[in-house]
């Protein structure tokens, strides 16, 4: 179920309306979750929460049984064990046919002849998501970070949790899991501060995002025929049509949850005015990198230790590689991921160097000038991200230099001031938690702008020719 | 050795790895207190810590640290 479709705008309330109605009773409140939550994701397909079902029972018992055993040993062999499960899962559903086919075609290209008749796998919406969930926990308690929940039914609810589900957060058991054992309280300012991230989310995405969308899949999909101004400010469109779906789905799970008495963790905090990419990194989808940075980067950089800063430009590289990995079979994944590595790698060990130059500048100049070229990486970066293949990558960025740089762009002037209008009022709204934290405000403010809001969201043409959400395919 | 030499020997490797000036640690110290010490430079830290001290410590250990008194009490541990 879309959360911008009129299912949800149906279903939500239902579940609202029943689940404060048992405010009393905490276990009732989790089992409308529970089912309000497989109802959600099933209403895609159904065969998927069988998957779901059977990973969160997996992660529980397995993690049950790492929890009670002494034995060091048979701690290592169930944590293997449920590595291969769930990455196996992950592997056959996401990437067989990626790795068998890249095999045929190296086989091939070095005299081999091999044939290979992918075969026909539905992709489960949101297992990228579910099986990090899942396996974070897993590690957690492996390492004895915290003991392995007894509350079956809280445990379940807190992996299938409709808000966050399909396209995060990526949750914390830590974080999430007590929130589900314990009562909740209605409050009426969380349930404003909810409503207003929900619509400030909305609003990124409908209006927004699906406005950018339509542009950017003619400039990636017809680039031959295009000059290089209009496929420059394409890719700068479609980074800013990924970051308001991404950031507004976030945005809504974040306000539709609070408004259940929840909080979930903050997923972006304003990463385009960031100075470096290992900033923009902890500011963009930021439970996927700390995810990341707890369970990939530091154990790699831990054991690589001796290597100095090498081992910790070796973790960087190999983490950011498969970071780019989890969000597909493609390689425009793995390339765009090891970029990223690479960077990171690279301000690792120019860090001193590059302090010495920033005294040598006007901080703002310094800061601005940083910020400036981040943000043209990012896009570089972005616009692989996007292309169907490598080829197709390489394809625009020689059609963007050698295209002319001084005709006429061919896009709509309204969509580039809706990013500029963006990008002040995020600017203005820096150090609170979303762009829309106005709640503190005077009333008949705060409400002129909902209103405002709701009215541009409703008379937009995009309301009747929405897109998924980006992130659904990972 | 007592916790304030620690603390001591702690202050030298951390203006070492850092690089960002002096460095004054208490045992509540958290890394958002001391600017640059961040994921990419604690392992850097954890191992010139090992060097110094001629110990080892494991992955667990190094990620269930909250504050600098949980890391002296760690060395203290293991010397």
């Amino acid at each position: 179920m879309l959360f911008s479709s009129l299912s949800f705008f149906i279903f939500f309330p239902i579940v609202f309306i029943l689940y404060w109605s048992l405010f009393k009773y905490r276990k009732a409140q989790n089992i409308v979750l529970l089912l309000a939550s497989y109802v959600f994701y099933g209403w895609w397909d159904w065969r998927f929460c069988v998957l779901l079902l059977l990973s969160s029972v997996f992660g529980f018992f397995m993690a049950k049984s790492i929890d009670q055993t002494n034995s060091q040993k048979r701690r290592n062999l169930l944590m293997t064990l449920s590595v291969i499960v769930h990455v196996g899962i992950l592997c056959y559903f996401k990437y067989f046919n990626f790795f068998v086919s890249s095999f045929v075609d190296l086989a091939n290209s070095i005299g081999w002849q091999l044939n290979f008749i992918p075969i026909k796998v539905i992709l489960p919406l949101a297992i990228s998501f579910f099986t990090f969930h899942i396996l974070g926990y897993t590690f957690d308690v492996y390492q004895g970070k915290y003991r392995s929940s007894n509350k079956f039914i809280a445990f379940i609810t807190h992996i299938a949790f409709f808000p966050q589900l399909v396209a995060g957060p990526i949750e914390r058991a830590n974080h999430l899991l007590p929130q589900f054992e314990n009562d909740r309280k209605f409050s009426l300012p969380k349930l404003e501060d909810g409503f207003m991230q929900m619509l400030w989310g909305f609003f990124k995405k409908i209006v927004i995002a699906d406005g950018l969308a339509m542009q950017v899949n003619y400039i990636f999909a017809n680039y031959h025929d295009l000059n290089g101004i209009t496929i420059a400010l394409g890719i700068i469109m479609f980074t800013f049509q990924m970051y308001c779906d991404f950031s507004g789905y976030s945005d809504i799970a974040l306000g539709c949850a609070r408004m259940m008495g929840f909080e979930l963790l903050q997923n972006f905090n304003y990463p385009f005015f960031s100075q470096s990419i290992s900033e923009f990194w902890r500011k963009w989808h930021i439970s996927l990198s700390s995810w990341i940075q707890d369970y990939l980067f530091t154990p790699i950089s831990f054991k690589r230790r001796n290597w100095g800063k090498f081992g910790i430009f070796y973790a960087a590289l190999v983490s950011f590689t498969l970071s780019g990995l989890w969000h597909g079979a493609n390689w425009t994944f793995i390339v765009w991921g090891a970029l990223h590595g690479l960077a990171i790698g690279y301000e690792l060990l120019t860090k001193k160097k590059r302090k010495k130059v920033s005294k040598k500048f006007n901080p703002l100049f310094y800061a601005v000038t940083s910020g400036i070229i981040v943000f043209i990486f990012w896009c570089f970066t972005q616009l692989i991200f996007r292309a169907e293949s490598l080829h197709h990558a390489w394809g625009m960025l020689q059609k963007l230099f050698t295209g002319d740089w001084l005709a006429k762009p061919e896009i709509s002037l309204t969509m580039l001031l809706w990013i500029a209008g963006l990008l002040a009022a995020e600017w203005i709204q820096r150090h609170k938690p979303y762009a829309l934290a106005i709640s503190n405000t005077n009333f008949i403010f705060k409400w002129s702008v909902c209103a405002l809001l709701i009215m541009i969201i409703f008379s937009s043409k995009n309301l009747n020719n929405q897109t998924e959400f980006l992130y659904f395919q990972f | 050795m007592n916790t304030a030499q620690i603390i001591h020997e702690l202050n030298l490797i951390f203006e070492d790895v850092i690089d960002e000036g002096k460095v004054e640690l208490s045992l509540d110290t958290t890394a958002k207190d001391v600017e640059g010490w961040d994921s990419l430079n604690h392992v850097q830290i954890i191992y010139a810590i090992e060097q110094k001290y001629g110990i080892k410590f494991s992955l667990t250990e190094i990620q269930s640290l909250n504050n600098v008194g949980d890391l002296v009490n760690l060395i203290s541990g293991k010397i």
